[in-house]
């Protein structure tokens, strides 16, 4: 990117289920931690990036969605741009911003994501769920979120590449994670045992694998470089997105495999550089197969990285600290701002119980949609830490 | 052929999906570069290429993976079984499954099924061979 963008303030409002707070509120207190932190107030915004995946569906808002929730925070007369990319949708607001920074057009950019999924009807939030893929194709399949992901792990542990017991252990190391996340939404440790029990929800998968309903909003306020001053600068190193195609070859790259690689070729940077990342679980055991999308192990390969304990916060490569989408919360337009929130926390230090070891290089991964079986969109984002550890 | 030509294409829901007295779905396929989809569709998404053709697709493939899914749905009782299949001329349809074994593994040569009320949706299916 020509002109350095940064990281300058990040916060959230815990992911959960809040049935008195409506997306104005989630997003206020959002975007007031978002721009506290960044020791700047509304008036220093000079673009907005909103992402949100239901709230037409499911509130009625279909049209100037930030417009009317951020009417709540003073935002006008900025552009604000509306970005819808289903699950995705809060690494695309993301990664717009960090253009609009990047071309010199404005300063100081607002990304936020909000999404309130708990209606009081759950027919009406899987139903609005389902619209993240083509309707041509799917109309009467019930092809839920789950079902897909149910359906990518079958097959590789039908190969023999990964073993049951990998899908309940890394449930396990999700919670454990979110359990030290006080802005998770699914804060209680599980045991194998409970994750086995659970109520089936789409074959391997039982509930406690899945990400559930969430409500919930994250910001972030991106910076021209060095135009905001903090003791420790983050910087976005590298921004790809890419988007679903028809695989006629299996043997094809995924678009998750595409976008790390021209994410890892834009920062000048590889797999093993990675000392962070948040990945996109919506259900638990995906954590793995993202593991080989992004590089980090070799074809085949998960099942033995996730053994080796290197995922975990204490490891050499913590994955999803946060507890990922499955623990921490996947309220969709949301989730891909709180990943880079995690990461900040994290590139800081200041991520608590759950911090890794002096992190200098994150990677936060944010696929969405659905598209013959692939994701309909994916974006990859590489931040650095570019103050040293002292 | 110029690209414009697709602007002139039948409209897509216009179009023929399956023959059900046939026993097949209907896609496309590219005259340049050979790549079929489904449903069709109004330009060749491997080549760019507008010159598609209406075809006929293999009936019988390979099931890549599948899922007993548990959460019912409006109009769709659970247990209901889903699959991905691989039609043996390339072209990956997702669908219902039925009279799959209990502990079924895949791969699994399976083939395309009508419903003999074809109001039903979807109206087609992928049962073992």
């Amino acid at each position: 990117m020509s002109t350095e963008v940064e990281v300058a303030g990040v916060g959230m409002h815990p992911f959960g289920r809040f049935p008195e707070s409506s997306l104005k509120d989630l997003a206020r207190v959002a975007v007031v931690r978002a721009l506290d932190d960044a020791g700047l107030g509304i008036k220093d915004v000079e673009a907005v990036y909103a992402a949100n995946g239901m709230a037409g569906l499911l509130q009625g808002q279909e049209q100037v969605r930030g417009q009317s929730v951020l009417r709540e925070v003073g935002i006008e007369r900025v552009p604000v741009v509306n970005v819808d990319n289903a699950c995705a949708g809060g690494s695309t607001a993301l990664r717009l911003a960090a253009q609009a920074i990047a071309l010199g057009e404005v300063e100081i950019a607002l990304v936020v994501g909000f999404e309130k999924m708990f209606v009081d009807d759950l027919d009406r939030s899987l139903a609005a769920l389902e619209t993240a893929a083509d309707l041509d194709l799917i109309g009467g399949l019930g092809l839920q979120f789950t079902a897909i992901y149910a359906m990518r792990l079958r097959r590789i542990l039908d190969a023999g590449l990964l073993e049951h017991r990998h899908l309940v252990e890394v449930t396990v190391k999700s919670h454990r994670n979110g359990a030290l996340n006080p802005y998770a939404q699914h804060r209680k440790p599980v045991s194998a045992a409970e994750v086995v029990a659970a109520r089936p929800i789409a074959d391997p998968l039982t509930l406690l694998m899945c990400s559930s309903m969430s409500d919930g909003a994250a910001a972030i306020v991106l910076a021209r470089g060095g135009r905001v001053e903090r003791p420790e600068r983050i910087r976005i190193r590298a921004s790809a997105s890419t988007s679903g195609f028809s695989r006629l070859d299996d043997d094809e790259p995924s678009i998750g495999t595409i976008c790390a690689e021209r994410a890892y070729a834009r920062a000048g940077l590889g797999p093993a550089d990675v000392d962070v990342a948040e990945i996109h679980d919506a259900m638990a055991p995906a954590e793995l197969l993202y593991y080989e999308q992004l590089g980090f192990c070799e074809p085949g390969g998960a099942g033995e990285l996730f053994d080796s304990g290197a995922t975990a916060i204490e490891g050499r490569l913590p994955v999803n600290p946060s507890g990922g989408l499955s623990s921490r919360g996947h309220p969709v337009g949301a989730t891909g701002v709180a990943q880079v929130v995690e990461l900040t926390w994290q590139l800081r230090g200041s991520a608590g119980e759950r911090q890794a070891k002096e992190p200098r290089i994150a990677l936060a991964q944010n696929s969405g949609g659905w598209y013959e079986g692939e994701s309909a969109a994916c974006n990859v984002h590489i931040l650095e830490r570019t103050t040293a550890w002292s | 052929m110029e690209l414009s030509s697709a602007a002139e294409r039948q409209n897509f829901t216009a179009r023929p999906r399956y023959d059900a007295t046939a026993g097949v779905l209907i896609g496309s396929e590219c005259a340049d570069c050979g790549a079929r989809s489904w449903p069709g569709r109004g330009i060749c998404n491997r080549c760019g290429s507008p010159r598609l053709e209406q075809v006929a697709l293999a009936p019988a493939g390979s099931l890549q993976t599948y899922t007993t899914v548990h959460v019912a749905r409006p109009g769709l009782a659970a247990p209901y079984l889903l699959g991905q299949v691989r039609l043996d001329d390339g072209v990956r349809v997702h669908a219902h499954l039925r009279g799959l074994a209990a502990d079924a593994h895949v791969p699994l040569r399976v083939r395309l099924a009508f419903a003999a009320d074809l109001e039903t949706v979807p109206p087609f299916h992928f049962e073992p061979e």
